[in-house]
């Protein structure tokens, strides 16, 4: 019989240390910050037989064998044996506990956290050592070298809308003829990663001074309750005054946005306490180890994470709601991920505004609309204090800008005596001296103002996805206005003031890819186990037609396309939109060609169908063309858009599993619902009652997201509006909302769904094998399936479901089955209204999320085993079709008008070691062409062959450039975890 | 079920919808089954006999003893004395009864040769009419010899051709891949005339070393190439710019004729055989021509139909192989009188 001997001795020593150190003791009780941990804690088993309560009060911790009223904090385990080992086991394995369902728990995350971190400081606290996990950085020119030499076509043709590029393809440019950019590049892939405590640290500070729920300062007109966009706005205004400006000694372009080179910042206020159990082991984790300095970790676990510990997002969600069913279902990881509990920054802000204006000038809008608000007044006192104080914020936000770049101006010129590089520092003054202030006038200034403004918004919102829009048409009149200035006429020398002018160009947008990668998005090690490898995906968008329909590709365009394959980063997320009627077939060609020569990017869009499809989504014309991907590939309308594309991340297969198990999930614990009878034949004579029983478990799933989506939105704006991003997009200046209340023009939400091909395969193999063959029943096939298919007779109707058509094998009748269910999501979500009166549009992509609903999943009907992956977005299953033009016409006949938030179509295709590059680039052309013919809306090739990746798995360090597209986004292979690496050699591979 | 040869009523052993190696652009490959050669490296041996054949491939073996309990024939044995559980099939006994492929849940038996319906085939290739349209693609006609069933292919193509304007007025490209062991009439005048490319397959040139390694002489193949020369429509591409169909939008008057070499070590790859075929080159004032390099995979193929292995060769080609081709045309005839197309070498 295991015993809880262990267990209670670990509590034993805890309690101990307590009492005998100081120094420990400070960990739960503090008065110098007025820091108590007094908390009750109980651990249990599934049963409730055996009980181990904890309980610290003021310092003092107690424990025993019982069950206590009202603990703040449940963790119960599966069963007496698990529990026994629980007290010794590593950080690790309690995240492995947590996924399998092992061990749930009930109540406040944060004190789990808390809890977490303490026993890891017991015995004693772990010694700092160096990750032992990656090698040490040196530099990758050897491994580049090892590449295949990048090969370029040349054009010598203006196409689409060129201008001034006599070679748009700028096929004689590589990165040697740009040496700050490949030294930068170098330094970049062997900078390690260090955790930032800055910004959490200024935050807190401000609270603890101005206060939270209450204004201590009374710096508020009103009384009451704290406004929570005033309060937003000068905790923006006063951290970024305290931010330390930095100029590195290689930028061309100022500031940063953490106070490292690669810095991870943290955010209290939303997910952020997720680190805390791994203050002391996150620098020595196997994957993405981030160092971390003494300092900032004793900041962060004693000044920071207790002030935030019950004011975060997910548990004022908590306090605000109870700890609804829709909430605590997220908790189980397996069902669907909510993005609010993290950041809501997947939108796109409105650049043009601020360049064309200046900061200044728009806080003059904003003072304007204070004085008109003396009307309101007289009329509701409270709408007015509301207005007023959400202006002030806002106010306050650009204030805080505008001394951040202050800052960073008395930072240059405090370097510029000593400076071996004057010449470089003066741009950056003479940049500084009008932006972000003024309105920018030159190249240099607009995209110097364009990259303060991105890192200032990374100041109030964690970066997921936000996201950079179409650079390539708001910087092109400042691109033209620089030639114009150069004043050319057809001689040779100024052919080379040309020639020289579009070098610097280069080097700016390449210094601005850098920049882009400076700081990384805090990833805890669940995070890393279920997916990984993520960055803060920046999507930046090129091409495709105007707000007035004209064609958009530009010199710019190519411009931009030759930095991204130049430097072949992750970051910004490069997606290009490509019009079959409008932009050039060379064009498309040059997508192909830089795709093939950075392996995974750009992913290109169909520009047409998605136009159409927004226009039909209640987008006026000129603004559905003024589209750009965010985050991964979903379209937000830029700059009067807030449309959270990526609220939610939402397993298919979650509710197949549910059904399956007669309404308990294999993780979850209690059941879950009765609403579908048991899954047995008798219950379910057709196979259309087995549909019936999905939809069901899918509404029930579908409407308590949302429920939660919903709840989190209102706790955003309650405790975290944004002034300084609604003051950057149209409408919340116009109307006084804040965006996360629907300050914006359009206030859509938006939803991943993951494992669509998953289910339809299965959904059609059930069909088949149990409906139609008749070779087995529903109970057969659940024991066939709980036993992942071991048996010999298993195998022979495994054989069966692998012979079956399958989604891609461009079969009639598994087309018409994936597009009922396209319809039928598409209408159930459409039935919900977000918290901001928007609608719910439905996409088909995943991010890397395939892996984790994969992981947390058992073996499907389709033949997929227990813990697989998912396939990416909706990409058919490898083995589907050895026909890629049958991939290609089953994916392009998914209803593109009922996909408003896009879908990521994987294709992993390699060239022929003996095409030469044109054809190979003419092949790709080929396919991508016909795919946006057929009215495909999305497509992504990632070039690389499975041997290569294998490869790169034994030797990740000769491998550090390879990037690859997971489901919407790149990311460094070697930075994910292997079940993600498995996947992407697992896809199948076509050849041209 | 039954087919033998029938002229009219060619069976298909496969469909490649999406083949980059067999014609300009993305092309749909028929594979007709039947071919009046007996080359001992056949690439596609399936495709020799024009009949109906088991594929019986062991290897996907799941041990469920369906084909065992179900034969018509009893063809089936186990193997008592190593008390193996691999079945055994005896080609001899089996009466092609085919219960095993339907019942066998792990594809060990396949039948090679499938009979299309000729709405069924235009059905499936006009779905892929934007490919062909992008990549200047089309269809391609292979084997085995698609031109041993001159009626069926004339009416396949006149129906395809027809759809193909009605639906897009599209002008479909046409390809045929011949062995060029065939007797003329005027179905085959109508099917090279209605092609737009013919790839010519020219083996050996000493007529004994055909008749060993081929099974038959190669003077019909070379006459028949002579005549084709000879035809009014015919022309020779000069370079290779003209075999990209993606311009192609007025039907095409001419068709074009590309001879071809399988790469076989030590029986079409050698000295004597390159440099006569260099001659026939230069005599009929070819500039274009393309080698298709050894692929060993055939043998595997060969053996689940259980054929004899005749020829044993289990690599790809060397470098030092592939250097015999450069031996023969040095660079000066590459860059002035040949071009040797690459698809795929």
């Amino acid at each position: 019989m295991p015993n809880l001997l262990l267990f209670r001795f670990g509590l034993k020593l805890m309690h101990l240390g307590f009492k005998l150190s100081k120094n420990l003791r400070k960990e739960i009780y503090n008065p110098e910050l007025n820091y108590a941990f007094n908390k009750k804690i109980q651990i249990t088993t599934r049963d409730g037989n055996s009980n181990i309560f904890i309980e610290f009060n003021n310092g003092k911790m107690t424990s025993g064998i019982k069950k206590i009223e009202n603990p703040d904090l449940i963790l119960v385990y599966r069963n007496k044996k698990i529990m026994s080992k629980a007290f010794s086991a590593s950080a690790d394995k309690s995240i492995d506990m947590l996924l399998s369902g092992d061990l749930y728990y009930i109540g406040n995350l944060s004190y789990l956290s808390k809890f977490s971190y303490l026993t890891t400081i017991f015995p004693k606290k772990p010694k700092l050592k160096d990750s032992i996990s990656f090698p040490p950085p040196t530099k990758v020119t050897a491994e580049l070298k090892e590449r295949k030499p990048i090969q370029n076509l040349i054009l010598n043709k203006k196409v689409d809308n060129v201008k001034y590029l006599e070679d748009p393809y700028l096929g004689k440019y590589s990165i040697d003829d740009f040496p700050w950019l490949y030294n930068a590049k170098n330094k970049w892939f062997s900078t390690h990663p260090y955790i930032c405590a800055e910004r959490a640290k200024n935050v807190t500070e401000f609270h603890r001074i101005y206060g939270f729920e209450e204004d201590l300062k009374g710096v508020q007109e009103n009384k009451g309750e704290f406004n929570p966009s005033l309060r937003q706005g000068l905790m923006l205004k006063y951290i970024l005054s305290k931010k330390k400006p930095i100029i590195l000694d290689d930028d061309i372009l100022p500031g940063t946005t953490t106070s490292k080179r690669l810095g991870v910042q943290i955010f209290p206020e939303l997910g952020g306490i997720g680190i805390w159990p791994e203050l002391y082991t996150v620098h020595a984790r196997y994957l993405n180890p981030y160092h971390i300095t003494k300092e900032d970790r004793d900041i962060l676990n004693h000044y920071v994470f207790p002030y935030w510990m019950d004011r975060n997002i997910r548990e004022q969600a908590r306090k605000e709601y109870g700890n609804t069913l829709s909430q605590r279902l997220e908790e189980y990881f397996c069902l669907y991920f909510m993005w609010k509990t993290q950041a809501i920054s997947h939108t796109i802000p409105d650049f043009e505004f601020v360049l064309k204006n200046g900061t200044l000038k728009i806080i003059n809008l904003i003072e304007e609309k204070i004085n008109l608000l003396q009307d309101i007044k007289a009329k509701n006192i409270n709408e007015y204090y509301d207005k007023k104080n959400f202006y002030l914020g806002m106010k306050a936000a650009l204030e805080g800008v505008n001394i951040y770049a202050e800052n960073l101006e008395k930072e240059v010129m405090a370097q510029f005596n000593k400076s071996n590089r004057k010449e470089k520092l003066i741009k950056i003054i003479n940049s500084l001296k009008q932006v972000p202030k003024y309105p920018a006038r030159s190249f240099r200034e607009a995209i110097t103002c364009i990259w303060i403004i991105w890192l200032c918004l990374h100041q109030e919102n964690m970066n997921a996805g936000l996201s950079l829009g179409r650079l390539d048409q708001i910087l092109y009149p400042y691109f033209e206005k620089d030639i114009e200035n150069l004043n050319l006429q057809s001689n040779e020398s100024n052919k080379d003031s040309l020639e020289n002018y579009i070098k610097e160009v280069i080097e700016l947008i390449g210094a601005f890819y850098l920049k882009c990668q400076d700081h990384l998005p805090l990833v805890p090690n669940a995070g890393n186990k279920l997916f990984g490898g993520s960055s803060s995906d920046q999507a930046l968008t090129l091409g495709g037609v105007t707000s007035s329909g004209e064609n958009a590709v530009n010199d710019l365009t190519y411009i931009f396309l030759k930095v991204t394959e130049m430097l072949g980063f992750r970051d910004p997320n490069v997606n290009a939109r490509y019009h079959t009627e409008k932009n050039s077939i060379e064009y498309l060609k040059r997508l192909c060609e830089v795709n093939i020569n950075t392996t995974s990017t750009p992913s290109i869009h169909n520009d047409k169908e998605m136009i159409e499809t927004l226009i039909q989504h209640g987008f006026k014309p000129e603004d559905a063309r003024n589209w750009a991907a965010t985050g991964c590939v979903e379209p937000t309308s830029i700059g009067k858009h807030f449309g959270h594309t990526n609220c939610m991340m939402f397993s298919l297969i979650g509710p197949l599993e549910i059904l399956m198990n007669d309404g308990y999930h294999p993780l979850i614990h209690p059941k879950i619902n009765s609403i579908t009878p048991e899954f047995k034949s008798e219950k379910y004579p057709t196979f259309e009652h087995l549909m019936n029983g999905y939809y069901e478990q899918l509404k029930f799933l579908i409407r308590n997201s949302i429920e939660y989506n919903n709840n989190l939105g209102i706790i955003h704006q309650k405790i975290h509006p944004t002034p300084l991003l609604s003051a950057l997009i149209q409408g919340p200046i116009e109307k006084g909302i804040d965006l996360t209340k629907g300050g914006a023009v359009y206030n859509s939400s938006g939803v991943a769904l993951v494992a669509f091909v998953d289910v339809v395969d299965s959904l059609f193999s059930i069909k088949k094998i149990v409906y139609e063959k008749k070779l087995i029943t529903l109970e057969k096939l659940k024991i066939i399936l709980d036993r992942d298919f071991y048996e010999n007779e298993d195998k022979i109707i495994l054989e069966h479901i692998k012979h079956l058509p399958k989604f891609g094998s461009d079969n009639a009748e598994v087309n018409k089955l994936a597009a009922e269910l396209v319809d039928f999501l598409y209408n159930e979500f459409g039935k919900y209204k977000n918290y901001r009166g928007g609608n719910y549009y439905i996409g088909f992509w995943s991010m890397s999320y395939h892996v984790a609903f994969g992981k947390l999943s058992g073996t499907l009907p389709s033949g997929r085993l227990k813990g697989k992956a998912f396939t990416p977005g909706i990409t058919p299953a490898p083995g589907s079709s050895d026909m890629l033009i049958e991939n290609i016409k089953s994916v392009a006949k998914i209803n593109a008008r009922k996909t408003p938030n896009n879908i990521a179509f994987n294709v992993k295709l390699v060239p022929d070691p003996n095409d030469s590059h044109e054809l190979a680039v003419n092949h790709f052309c080929g396919y991508a062409k016909s795919y946006f013919d057929l009215g495909g809306l999305q497509l992504q090739f990632n070039v690389v062959t499975s041997e290569v990746l294998k490869d790169a798995m034994i030797h990740p360090e000769n491998y550090r450039w390879l990037m690859v597209r997971i489901s919407g986004y790149n990311a460094y292979f070697v930075t994910l975890n292997r079940d993600m690496q498995i996947e992407l050699i697992e896809r199948y591979e076509f050849h041209t | 079920m039954i087919n033998k040869f029938n002229p009219e009523r060619p069976l298909i052993v496969d469909i490649k919808q999406n083949s980059l190696d067999d014609g300009p652009g993305i092309r749909t490959v028929l594979f007709l089954k039947g071919c009046a050669l007996q080359c001992v490296w056949c690439q596609n041996p399936e495709a020799q006999n024009p009949d109906y054949e088991l594929i019986f491939n062991s290897k996907n073996c799941i041990y469920c003893n369906k084909c065992f309990i179900n034969c018509e024939a009893i063809s089936f044995s186990f193997d008592i004395k190593t008390n193996s559980k691999q079945i055994n099939l005896d080609r001899n006994i089996c009466n092609l009864c085919f219960n095993c492929v339907n019942l066998c849940p792990a594809e060990v038996f396949k039948i090679a040769g499938k009979y299309y319906e000729i709405g069924e085939l235009v059905e499936l290739i006009l779905s892929n009419f934007i490919f062909y349209k992008n990549t200047g693609g089309g269809i391609t006609l292979s084997g085995g010899e698609p031109l041993l069933f001159p009626k069926y292919i004339k009416k396949f193509i006149s129906i395809l051709k027809q759809k193909f304007m009605e639906k897009f007025y599209y002008d479909l490209s046409i390809c045929i891949e011949t062995a060029g062991q065939f007797y003329f009439n005027d179905d085959v005048i109508f099917i090279l005339k209605n092609s737009d490319l013919i790839f010519y397959d020219i083996k050996i040139m000493d007529s004994s070393l055909h008749k060993r390694f081929c099974g038959v002489e190669n003077s019909l193949i070379l006459n028949n190439f002579k005549t084709i020369l000879n035809l009014d429509f015919i022309r020779i591409p000069e370079n290779i710019s003209e075999l990209d169909f993606k311009q192609k939008n007025s039907i095409n008057k001419n068709t074009l004729l590309v001879p071809r070499m399988p790469l076989i070590p030590e029986i079409t790859l050698t000295k004597e055989n390159i440099i006569a075929f260099k001659q026939f080159m230069i005599e009929n004032k070819i500039k274009i021509f393309n080698f298709l390099p050894y692929n060993p995979l055939w043998s595997e193929k060969s053996i689940i139909l259980g054929k004899k292995v005749l020829y044993e060769r289990k690599s790809w080609l060397s470098k030092e192989e592939k250097q015999i081709i450069n031996e023969v045309f040095n660079s000066e005839d590459l860059n002035e009188k040949f071009s040797i197309l690459t698809y795929k070498i």
